[in-house]
């Protein structure tokens, strides 16, 4: 074991270091809940610690998701990340096999070209050689592209970057000091010693030619190793906690252990697993189309994490998902928002007592299926009418459960924060459904169907009318003809990502025709921003990310617009130059509807 | 008008002295949302209520209220609202209306008026 006092930057901050990490994952792991610990425990001897391992190796080192954001984002971010891993790795096979002990201090591999000149008897030096100064090499050049990206950001992909806190800077400064340092130290040393690869001896060369090295070697290493001590001290205070937290974060989630209902144990793997990235400014439409600033998903989780004020983000927010669907550490940003919009709101003094004297309306003769309108579809009755005279051609033994009118199902309630408050409405609905026996509940609207999955505890079948409706072509109880005109499909948020139901739809309007191909589509759907989970926004931001929306939607210049909610059904009909359709109304358009030849029975005895 | 033993006169529920109406939870509710203040009482969002198929509740009748200093009326039918979002998507004036009825619910959540 070699040692110098130039190391101790380097060993004390490692030290720090790990000291911080060790005491903050373990208060972590301890507000885990007690099934969630047994888990973890469980997971360390089953099979799933492999597949974390390959998780950390596609992600955490090689940046998959990153590439599929940019190309050229992720190289720079897969560069640092995994040559920087490999040169710790071989690294420290190298210093190793050189010593012949399968043990040594954490800073001989580091300073290992300062301390270790003779090479003789080590055969294998030259391959060593050649492959550290090739991962230093990719290391500076990723160096230079994150220099290059702070002037040319739009070359990877990225119209805006994060406005990082001045810590971070500090932090990347000193990240971005260690690899020149080293360079410069190993050259030095190589200069002097001729214990260089292809990089380090020409440089190392080059330098001897016109400076003193004996002079400028020792500072050098005094240098690099400051340089990584810093890093290490600041690491935890920093964005590039992420490190080692997105590791843990990985493994907790290959376990088994999900997000819960506190911010606390394993959201706080999730916070501080934020690398600041800024993928989600660009994605957030909220930004990108309507200017508004604070409110993306990383500032949210830096106001979080460093307990500055987080009511605006909390509440002026979409919650379309999109920033959860593209964060490289898949961060559930929108179920964070959640949390705190319980924490923020009070308890709200609703008197629904009027709901328990109502009538619950009661179907003449029972049906199957019950047919739920929902709030915003009553704002469409285009759609409603087009759902009801398809399932009369259909012949659908179905009940119209809130034709003069519906109470509430509760999910916008929910969704500022307010579930609780909700449960009166809760309980009469399913009071509603319950008593008229019906096996097949079919609404029209996602938002009420997301509520009606996943907090109503409803014995039948939960369906979009879309579903439904693909199961009548399906069953051949209608027919539909191809149509001539062109149309593109916009995905709901509430659907979509929401619910994951993409498949339905696309079955069903396959038997109209073909939608024109949009980027936005599926997954990277954009929000009509008509969203009721926002509570803040105002009208005019809000119709600006409708424009901004719409004409993404049209770029291919369909003759109409197809969508599955009646929300954003009633926003892009606000600002749509052509017209646009419930899948309902398109359907029925498109459906024949045969003469009728024996009187139409609507039970069947 | 007092000592008047025949005749017809206003009824007292039917007064409302617009002097002496307390204003102040209408200021403060309009600071935090302006758009409050472009009502123009059309109706549109009573007319489209989800409440009031089952009991006498509208935004119209919050605003009117607010604006009396009626408070207890307003919160009385601010607790009624299940906040489904109808009122705000039909608003002329495009007043956020659902914004306003949470801050009122806020305000009133377990304060007696």
């Amino acid at each position: 074991m070699s040692f110098d006092p130039f190391v101790l930057p380097f060993l004390l901050g490692m030290i720090y270091l790990l000291i911080i990490l060790s005491w903050r994952y373990f208060k972590w792991l301890d507000e885990l809940e007690v099934n969630d610990r047994y888990k973890f425990i469980r997971g360390l001897f089953s099979l799933n610690l492999f597949k974390a391992i390959r998780d950390v190796f596609s992600e955490s080192l090689l940046h998959r998701k990153i590439f599929r954001a940019n190309f050229f984002l992720g190289l720079m971010h897969m560069s640092l990340a995994f040559f920087w891993f490999l040169l710790i790795v071989v690294g420290s096979i190298e210093s190793k096999l050189y010593s012949k002990y399968p043990f040594n201090a954490p800073h001989d591999p580091v300073f290992f070209k300062f301390f270790m000149h003779n090479f003789d008897q080590f055969r294998a030096h030259k391959y060593f050689f050649f492959f550290m100064d090739l991962f230093l090499l990719i290391l500076l050049i990723a160096v230079a592209m994150a220099l290059f990206k702070k002037f040319h950001s739009l070359f990877f992909g990225m119209k805006k970057t994060t406005r990082h806190r001045f810590v971070d800077r500090l932090a990347r400064i000193f990240l971005w000091l260690i690899f020149p340092l080293r360079w410069l130290a190993e050259s030095a040393t190589a200069g002097i010693h001729n214990n260089g690869g292809f990089l380090t001896q020409s440089t190392g060369d080059f330098m001897a030619s016109f400076m003193n090295l004996w002079y400028f070697e020792y500072p050098l290493w005094w240098l690099y190793s400051s340089a990584l001590g810093a890093f290490f001290v600041i690491l935890p205070f920093s964005r590039y906690m992420h490190i080692p937290t997105e590791v843990l974060l990985i493994f907790l989630r290959r376990f088994g252990i999900k997000n819960k209902n506190e911010i606390k144990g394993f959201a706080n793997f999730e916070i501080q697993s934020c690398s600041s990235c800024g993928i989600c400014i660009n994605t957030c439409q909220m930004d990108a189309a309507a200017n508004m600033k604070g409110q993306q998903a990383v500032y949210y989780l830096q106001k979080l994490r460093f307990k500055r004020n987080f009511e605006d983000p909390v509440f002026n927010c979409l919650m379309c998902m999109r920033c959860n669907y593209y964060c490289p550490v898949d961060i559930d940003i929108a179920h964070l928002r959640k949390l705190n919009r319980r924490k923020l709101m009070p308890a709200l003094d609703n008197d629904h007592s009027y709901l328990d004297t109502a009538g619950i309306p009661v179907p003449e003769v029972s049906s199957r299926i019950i047919f739920f309108a929902g709030c915003m579809t009553h704002l469409r009755p285009g759609t409603i009418q087009a759902i009801t005279k398809i399932f009369d051609v259909a012949e659908v033994d179905y009940w119209f459960a809130d034709k003069e009118g519906s109470i509430c199902c509760g999910r916008p309630m929910a969704m500022l924060g307010a579930g609780e408050e909700a449960q009166t409405m809760i309980q009469k609905n399913t009071q509603l459904f319950v008593n008229s026996g019906a096996k097949v509940l079919v609404t029209a609207c996602p938002i009420c169907l997301k509520m009606f999955r996943e907090s109503y505890q409803l014995p039948m079948h939960v369906i979009h009318h879309t579903e439904f409706l693909k199961m009548l072509v399906a069953a051949k109880r209608i027919t539909l003809s191809k149509t001539d005109a062109s149309f593109v499909y916009h995905d709901p948020c509430e659907l979509g990502r929401g619910l994951g139901e993409f498949r339905h739809v696309r079955e069903l309007l396959r038997n109209i025709g073909n939608p024109d191909t949009t980027t936005y589509r599926k997954n990277t759907s954009l929000c009509c921003g008509g969203s009721l989970s926002n509570l803040k926004i105002r009208a005019d931001q809000r119709k600006k990310i409708t424009k901004d929306a719409f004409e993404k939607l049209v770029l291919k210049n369909p003759d109409m617009v197809i969508t599955a909610c009646p929300r954003c059904e009633q926003t892009f009909a606000t600002v749509a130059d052509r017209p646009v359709l419930d899948v309902s109304e398109f359907v029925e358009m498109q459906m024949t509807v045969p003469e009728l030849t024996k009187p139409r029975v609507l039970v069947e005895k | 008008m007092s000592d008047k033993k025949f005749g017809f006169s206003i009824h007292s529920d039917r007064q409302h002295n617009l002097d002496l109406a307390d204003k102040r939870l209408y200021r403060k509710i309009a600071l935090m949302e302006p758009s409050l203040q472009r009502c123009i009482f059309c109706g549109g969002c009573a007319s489209t209520c989800t409440a009031s198929a089952f009991t006498q509740m509208s935004f119209r009748l919050i605003s009117l209220h607010l604006r009396r200093g009626n408070l207890k009326e307003v919160k009385s039918y601010a607790s009624k609202c299940m906040l489904c979002g109808k009122c705000t998507m039909v608003c002329p004036r495009d007043i956020n209306i659902r914004h306003v009825i949470v801050l009122l619910k806020k305000e009133f959540s377990g304060n007696e008026f």
